[in-house]
């Protein structure tokens, strides 16, 4: 139980999909600043600078992918959940299990697609969450948080 | 549980709130007055009726009713409401009297939980009998201490049976008001109150003013900003004299209770072991007068950032070195000295300036780009985000405290000191972050998570030794053995 755990793999094709969908949506929101600026002569160059943010923002975001996945860690011990992520901008969570107030599962049409489970760990004032875990392993996972933290003293705020 | 209404004078209250929600149409209409359009006076009598009509029917609907576990409020004509708060869920309470409600004996009862659901976290009792809220107050007091199991801390409460005072005298006070930054924000007010004038009040009431001012010289116009800055000042100093007048700071039976106040007496309570954090504050100007604000930390609406007014402030203001020993008194587990600080290494003040310079020239770029030379003006920009940031290169700290079971973390913003210090229990989540230039270097910040008001409040402590960051890591997550003590 406390040996330190990856996300599914497959959570990788949820993010692709994710960054094509940003992709096509900033095409249009590109289009029409594109058509607006047509019609109201604005200057050529801020589409293109425009144009190289979403290029380049699609780009890190995919090539980031296989990244993000290989430095996404969680670890659940006895007494504390650990989240540890990123590559560039590296960040890493300790919350107690005492602390924990509420677990929430949620899953967009993406994450419901590939069968999987956003794990939100809510403490009294901040929430930190898991991107994704398999639907069985999210609501043992929540069992889990929930049982240790009913066995932890009760803590109030 | 019998219920009752508030105190008939409460109607008064009422009616002044309604008068507070339609400020806007009462505004108008009087303007209507002022510029003398003639409209049927029945129209006013009827908004008058309605007005006072509206306050009896609030006052109609409002019932209360309490006791020993918790207090129950019915209000609402259409939407009826009922909150149930139990007892033992109260974070603070707070009384607030007007002065002229005084001679009446009415006061306001405010009762404060932790939920933070839409904003209705906060109850009111808007005025009752001072008899009424002191038993409610004290009935919220018994289950506290019913609740508290531990037959040894009983004892120790005989013991606390003596309140413990601490009043801050007028000349203090008039130190904290002399060295407060307060003057800025109320130029601010005084500005904007002169250019809502010219809306609310009609052309031929300004016209001389307006006269007057265009034909100042220089030398009239130093006259004037000097005025302006005087008035802020003595508007300033009497402001915050008034709001902490008579301020005394009480412990008794584990609750601390604050009372302060001119105009409206405020009484602000809230159980000891509901504190979150304690923290305290200097400003540039404080801290060469060695003078210190002690607040606290409260996981109610009561310590919300947005209720600037309302923090929980447990002292004003008190001399620097008293500090601790001031602290040790009123909390027992702040020991009454604290331990030598542990300062970040002067190189990393190069890592706060560069942060805040390059913050600084977006700015400065812009208003060069825009107003050419004059925008050079924006240069001084640079210097002053220097000093900023060699500040907060100079006060970022961090320091055990000797019962290892709590924290001690110093920053710097804006040219002000902020000494957080808290329990381990109190900290609900702690996140290390590191950007990969910083690897290199071995440096992290350190961010601690604590509920202040309904949120959070991180308290972050910038590019600290990666060694010294997973020590408190670890510090926090080791198991809770002494809890005993």
């Amino acid at each position: 139980m406390n040996a330190t755990q990856q996300l599914p793999k497959k959570i990788q094709i949820t993010w692709f999909v994710h960054a094509c969908a940003n992709l096509i949506l900033s095409l249009i929101i590109l289009a029409a600043i594109y058509l607006a600026g047509h019609a109201w002569h604005w200057p050529i160059w801020f589409v293109y600078i425009i144009t190289t943010a979403i290029a380049l923002g699609t780009i890190s975001e995919l090539v980031s992918i296989p990244y993000r996945y290989r430095f996404w860690q969680y670890r659940i011990t006895e007494d504390a959940v650990e989240m540890q992520s990123g590559f560039i901008f590296r960040k890493r969570i300790a919350i107690p299990i005492s602390r924990v107030q509420n677990v929430t599962l949620s899953a967009g049409p993406l994450l419901q697609w590939q069968k999987m489970q956003k794990v939100a760990v809510a403490t009294a004032s901040s929430t930190h969450t898991i991107d994704g875990l398999d639907n069985a392993k999210a609501e043992k996972l929540r069992d889990q948080i929930m049982a240790l933290a009913l066995g932890a003293l009760d803590h109030e705020i | 549980m019998k219920s009752e209404h508030l105190h008939p004078l409460s109607i008064v209250i009422f009616i002044g709130r309604v008068i507070k929600q339609l400020y806007i149409v009462l505004g108008l209409l009087l303007w209507d007055v002022i510029a003398k359009n003639h409209v049927n006076p029945w129209i006013y009598l009827g908004i008058v009726l309605l007005i006072i009509g509206w306050g009896i029917v609030r006052y109609i609907c409002f019932t209360f009713a309490f006791d020993e576990n918790g207090l129950t409020i019915n209000s609402g004509l259409f939407i009826r409401r009922h909150d149930h708060i139990p007892f033992s869920r109260i974070q603070t309470t707070q009384h607030k009297q007007w002065f002229f409600l005084q001679p009446f004996g009415i006061e306001s009862l405010l009762i404060q939980t932790a939920g933070h659901e839409d904003k209705k976290s906060q109850t009111e009792l808007p005025a009752v009998s001072i008899k009424i809220s002191n038993l409610i107050d004290q009935l919220y007091q018994n289950k506290e201490k019913t609740d508290s199991d531990l037959p040894i801390a009983n004892q120790s409460d005989q013991a606390n049976q003596i309140p413990d005072n601490y009043a801050t005298s007028t000349q203090d006070l008039s130190k904290y008001a002399l060295t407060s930054f307060t003057i800025f924000p109320v130029l601010g007010v005084l500005m904007t109150l002169y250019s809502q004038l010219d809306q609310f009040l009609p052309k031929r009431f300004l016209k001389p003013f307006e006269t007057i001012l265009n034909h100042l010289r220089l030398n009239d116009w130093l006259i004037v900003v000097t005025g302006l800055l005087l008035l802020g000042a003595v508007s300033s100093y009497l402001l915050i004299l008034q709001r902490y007048y008579h301020f005394v700071l009480i412990k008794k039976n584990n609750k601390l209770t604050t009372v302060r106040g001119l105009f409206q007496r405020q009484t602000l309570g809230s159980s000891l072991k509901k504190l979150q954090a304690v923290i305290i504050e200097q400003n540039i100007l404080r801290q060469w007068f060695h003078l210190a604000t002690i607040k606290a930390v409260v996981a109610s609406e009561a310590g919300s950032k947005d209720h600037d007014d309302d923090n929980f402030i447990i002292t004003p203001v008190i001399s620097a070195k008293d500090v601790p020993n001031h602290l040790h008194h009123f909390f027992n587990w702040i020991p009454a000295s604290f331990p030598e600080l542990d300062h970040l290494p002067k190189v990393c003040d190069w890592y706060f300036v560069r942060n805040a310079v390059c913050l600084s020239l977006i700015p400065v770029a812009l208003s060069i780009y825009f107003w050419h030379q004059w925008g050079s003006v924006s240069l001084l920009l640079l210097p002053i985000s220097i000093s900023l940031g060699i500040y907060k290169g100079r006060n970022t700290a961090l320091a055990l405290l000797s019962d290892n079971q709590s924290l001690l973390l110093q920053s710097g913003y804006c040219w002000t000191k902020k000494t957080t210090i808290l329990q381990r229990k109190n900290i609900q989540s702690l996140v290390c972050r590191q950007t990969i230039w910083m690897t290199g270097r071995h440096l992290t910040h350190l961010c601690v998570n604590v509920r202040q008001g309904d949120g959070n409040q991180e308290v972050q402590i910038r590019y600290l030794s990666d060694a010294k960051a997973l020590a408190v890591y670890h510090w926090y997550l080791q198991k809770p053995d002494s809890k005993n003590q």
